[in-house]
């Protein structure tokens, strides 16, 4: 293999400045985990990877309606993060599902996004949570819903020399409860067949405010089945319809078949993991106590 | 490309080594350090036989570059004994039968010992947890937790006052 050039800029203008250079061929290393056997294997030579480990990228920070994860949060880092574990437990518990602790020691969140593989596991539980993700490049920023940040094909809509700077997530609503399921050929160190992660919202009467169903390793890219998301809102607790609601959501895109499993296989067990995870919203959703 | 001059404590060792900056840490401790203990069986981070300690926190030597490790304090097998006395976990990976190659056991106890430095009353599940990124593909799990279990409690004797 061929020895890329190497620097660790220490501020964001210096790395936007760096990555703005378009005469060479220039590679984000964030933790490695994911780039670096491609960069062994000699899949991709770029001539200089820019590490972003130096950069105040690393920060959790809770502010008034929002908790803003740096893209160089790592998975670890996010699993023991008191406001991630109060606030988003759906998206921690899609960490702790992420390889080894050696890996989620190293694997970023931005990493995990910037990746554009269909089974990267915290994409759904962001979607639920309805995730803003913003990109700096040059001297401009742009933030996004992080539902538009991949195209059908899976791509992401970083631009070369664009950086993924944060991920924004809004508190969720007191009576809210989210859950996020992974499923893979076995438990440990295994690739997902299908992730599945959903939010429900109630109202002060009970009733389902806001819905949230979202899948990944599914189908090209992680996807919100918004059709299904509707027709749960405004519905009670007791009287939604979670199997039929589950097969609609699976037919919102088609499934894949990979080296894991075929695309059949993939939409019976989307199916049931969604109905699972709706339901488990559910119990937690009959231990909130109401206070009119 | 160019070689670059990096520091770094490797067990208790300070150093500064010149090297290819996207040489992997694994291939720098292996080659230029002969800390021969650090094992290459994948190269890409799923087996779990290059683990090292990487500041305070087990990570896979071949996922990370050498220019990654600056200023870093790296930990390897060899530095776990402390001369030629073994560590808990090494003698009890012996008295329980917990290898049989041994291709996989410094990752494994290092992976262990991570476990053991936040929690020194680890449930088997924790156990498991903690070694499911290091593959052994001759001895069985069961001895290795088995291992762990006695060197978790040996290690709360010693924490003991009195």
């Amino acid at each position: 293999m061929s020895y890329p050039d190497y620097t660790a800029p220490t501020t964001l203008r210096e790395a936007l400045e760096i990555l703005g250079d378009t005469a060479r061929i220039i590679q984000v290393l964030a933790g490695g985990t994911n780039l670096i056997p491609r960069l062994r294997s000699g899949e991709i030579e770029p001539h200089l990877l820019v590490d972003i480990r130096l950069l105040p990228l690393n920060l959790i920070r809770l502010e008034k309606d929002c908790l803003r994860l740096g893209a160089g949060v790592t998975y670890s880092q996010i699993m023991e993060d008191d406001m991630a574990v109060r606030y988003f437990p759906a998206l921690v518990n899609a960490c702790r599902e992420i390889g080894s602790p050696s890996i989620r020691n190293r694997g970023t969140l931005g990493g995990n996004l910037a990746a554009c593989i269909p089974e990267a596991g915290t994409v759904p539980p962001l979607l639920v949570y309805d995730a803003q993700i913003s990109m700096a490049k040059g001297k401009t920023e742009r933030t996004t819903p992080l539902s538009d940040f991949y195209r059908t094909s899976g791509e992401s809509i970083l631009e070369p020399g664009e950086l993924i700077k944060e991920i924004l997530l809004p508190l969720p609503a007191p009576a809210t409860a989210a859950h996020f399921i992974k499923s893979g050929n076995r438990r440990g160190m295994t690739t997902a067949v299908v992730n599945a992660a959903v939010r429900i919202s109630l109202d002060q009467k009970r009733y389902i405010r806001e819905a949230r169903i979202a899948l990944g390793a599914y189908a090209q890219k992680p996807f919100r089945a918004e059709a299904a998301e509707s027709m749960l809102v405004g519905c009670r607790l007791d009287e939604a319809p979670f199997d039929r609601l589950a097969r609609l959501a699976v037919e919102s895109n088609p499934a894949r078949t990979d080296l894991f499993a075929g695309a059949e296989y993939r939409k019976k067990l989307a199916r049931v993991l969604i109905a699972r995870a709706l339901r488990e919203a559910c119990t937690d959703l009959n231990k909130i106590e109401f206070h009119d | 490309m160019t070689e670059k001059t990096v520091h770094l404590w490797v067990n208790d060792r300070e150093l500064s080594i010149a090297a290819e900056p996207s040489r992997t840490l694994l291939e720098v401790l292996r080659e230029d350090l002969k800390c021969i203990s650090v094992k290459e069986g994948c190269g890409r981070g799923d087996c779990g036989s290059c683990v090292v300690i990487m500041d305070g926190k087990p990570v896979n030597a071949c996922l990370v570059l050498i220019a990654q490790a600056e200023d870093a304090h790296v930990l390897t097998l060899e530095g776990l004994s402390g001369g030629t006395a073994l560590h808990p976990l090494q003698r009890l990976f012996v008295d329980k039968w917990a290898f049989q190659c041994g291709f996989c056991t410094p990752g494994m106890i290092l992976s262990s010992y991570a476990l053991l430095m936040k929690n020194l009353e680890p449930t088997e599940e924790d156990i498991k947890e903690a070694i499911v990124g290091n593959l052994c593909r001759c001895t069985d799990y069961h001895r290795v937790i088995e291992a762990v279990q006695e060197a978790a409690r040996e290690l709360r004797q010693l924490n003991e006052p009195g």
